[in-house]
């Protein structure tokens, strides 16, 4: 009887592990209006699509070198754009680079404002930024940390997390006194101010989408991207967040996918 | 609140086939270190045992070089099947097996070890076969322990972690498990929503738990008046 059991619980797996709904790995920073832009697009369109969120460097990784099922991607910075064009796995090139947003540091809304990341590094607390290994967000915090010459003065105060939206998060629960994030996280949450404007001369940060190559749903998961960033309800969640969008190629009605 | 309903389903669908898993296999191995003498017993008590003393994402990597696109196991179900276990919710039915086993071997190990082999021998001159001997003999004598092993294997399954996330990654409606969404909760700052999981995981433990215990009394007490008896 066991085994019976055993083989109906097998049988029952090989229907569900390959999902008939296209699967879309994204930047954790984008979790909201995704989810939202899902939303929409079943409303409008009747299509479902789902989500793993992640640190994008983390969820490149899966998907280059571990094989994970992800039909489309949406990435943060151009690192784990990187990794999935050279696994040959995505073609970026003719995907929309659209979303952008810019980095801040954040801090308790009852806290002060500071001057500048030097003034930052002088305070001495506690700051959170995405792990530079797991989340393009922390990389771009390092970068600007860099440029500004105090990488060195305030790597003791810094806790890496797993992805930034966890970054946030730890400033949110007290935990952390500031974090490196983006404007778009600050926004969501309304226990955080934004203390200081990163220049967007310094770090410029764009958001990477395509289909993968190969992938069972890569054609629904591209048709989904490019929805997100045409049709204008979805355009306005994501503006509405904070987020800016700046169309590159109008021709992306017929990807290559 | 409906999200929580279905990450609970999922977890019990992938603990439940672990389950499945480990009740045969564990049965298996627990009979062979308590009723046999073989060569390379010590060594299989070893490997079986080796997941209590490893961290389980040691546990998950290397079931992930095994099942993915890399691994022997990989190639095999994908050229069946078009795709790798890996990042699936069997990956993480697996990862909840390995790391449960050695839970079950000893609690099954135990559970044998209390039966009488005298019983078995008398069966056995009787002319009952040795699966025969084992179902109408050992088992219903063990049964308790066996309940009891299949239970502490059932809630480890539960509360896998470490090797799931590795393997199977932490896709919400596909492979996400009750402790991976509230690592997803807790990072994201979601606090209430990780709250409500963790009470859910505090729940299903304690209640397997106080099941666990009770057989485990009710076993040594009837073992207790049985050796009683035939003294």
């Amino acid at each position: 009887m066991l085994a019976f059991v055993f083989v109906g619980l097998i049988a029952s797996c090989v229907g569900n592990f390959n999902d008939d709904v296209p699967l879309i790995f994204a930047a954790a920073s984008l979790s909201d209006v995704l989810t939202e832009s899902a939303k929409i697009y079943e409303r409008e369109t009747g299509k479902r699509v789902e989500f793993s969120f992640g640190g994008s460097i983390t969820l490149a990784n899966q998907i280059a070198k571990l094989g994970a099922p992800a039909d489309g991607v949406l990435f943060a910075g151009d690192g784990p754009a990187q990794l999935i064009t050279e696994a040959g796995l995505g073609d970026f090139y003719n995907a929309p680079q659209l979303i952008s947003t810019d980095l801040v540091v954040i801090g308790g809304n009852d806290g002060p404002f500071i001057s500048s990341l030097t003034d930052l590094a002088n305070q001495g607390k506690r700051v959170a930024i995405g792990d530079p290994e797991l989340a393009p967000a922390g990389r771009y915090a390092m970068r600007a940390l860099e440029l500004a010459g105090v990488s060195d003065a305030i790597s003791d105060q810094l806790i890496f997390t797993v992805d930034v939206r966890a970054a946030s998060a730890a400033v949110e629960s007290g935990n952390a006194q500031y974090g490196i994030v983006y404007r778009t996280d600050a926004i969501t949450s309304d226990t955080l101010k934004i203390v200081l404007e990163i220049d967007t001369n310094v770090v410029q940060i764009s958001y990477f989408a395509t289909g993968i190559t190969g992938a069972k749903h890569s054609r629904e998961a591209q048709t989904f991207l490019n929805y997100v960033v045409l049709e204008p309800e979805t355009r306005r969640v994501f503006e509405s967040a904070g987020f800016d969008l700046i169309p590159r190629n109008l021709g992306l009605g017929s990807p290559s996918g | 609140m409906n999200s929580d309903i279905s990450i609970v389903a999922l977890s019990l669908q992938i603990a439940l086939v672990a389950t499945a898993v480990t009740l045969p296999l564990g049965m298996f191995v627990a009979w062979l270190l308590v009723r046999k003498q073989f060569r390379g017993k010590f060594a299989l008590d070893v490997f079986v045992s080796l997941p209590l003393a490893l961290p389980p994402v040691v546990i998950g990597y290397a079931l992930l070089w095994l099942v993915g696109t890399n691994g022997w196991v990989g190639q095999v179900s994908e050229s069946l099947f078009g795709s790798t276990l890996a990042f699936t919710w069997i990956a993480a039915a697996l990862a909840a097996a390995i790391v449960s086993l050695p839970l079950v071997v000893r609690s099954f190990s135990a559970a044998l070890a209390g039966v009488d082999p005298r019983l078995e021998i008398a069966a056995r001159g009787l002319g009952a076969g040795p699966v025969r001997t084992f179902l109408t003999i050992t088992l219903p004598l063990a049964y308790r322990g066996v309940v009891a092993g299949v239970l502490l294997g059932f809630v480890r399954a539960l509360s896998e972690f470490g090797a799931t996330i590795v393997v199977a990654g932490n896709i919400p409606g596909r492979t996400q498990t009750v402790p991976s969404a509230i690592f997803t909760r807790i990072s994201a700052g979601d606090t209430d929503a990780a709250w409500r999981l963790a009470l859910v995981s505090i729940v299903l433990g304690v209640i397997a738990l106080g099941i666990h215990n009770w057989l485990l009394k009710r076993s040594s007490v009837s073992s207790n008046s049985s050796n009683g008896v035939t003294r």
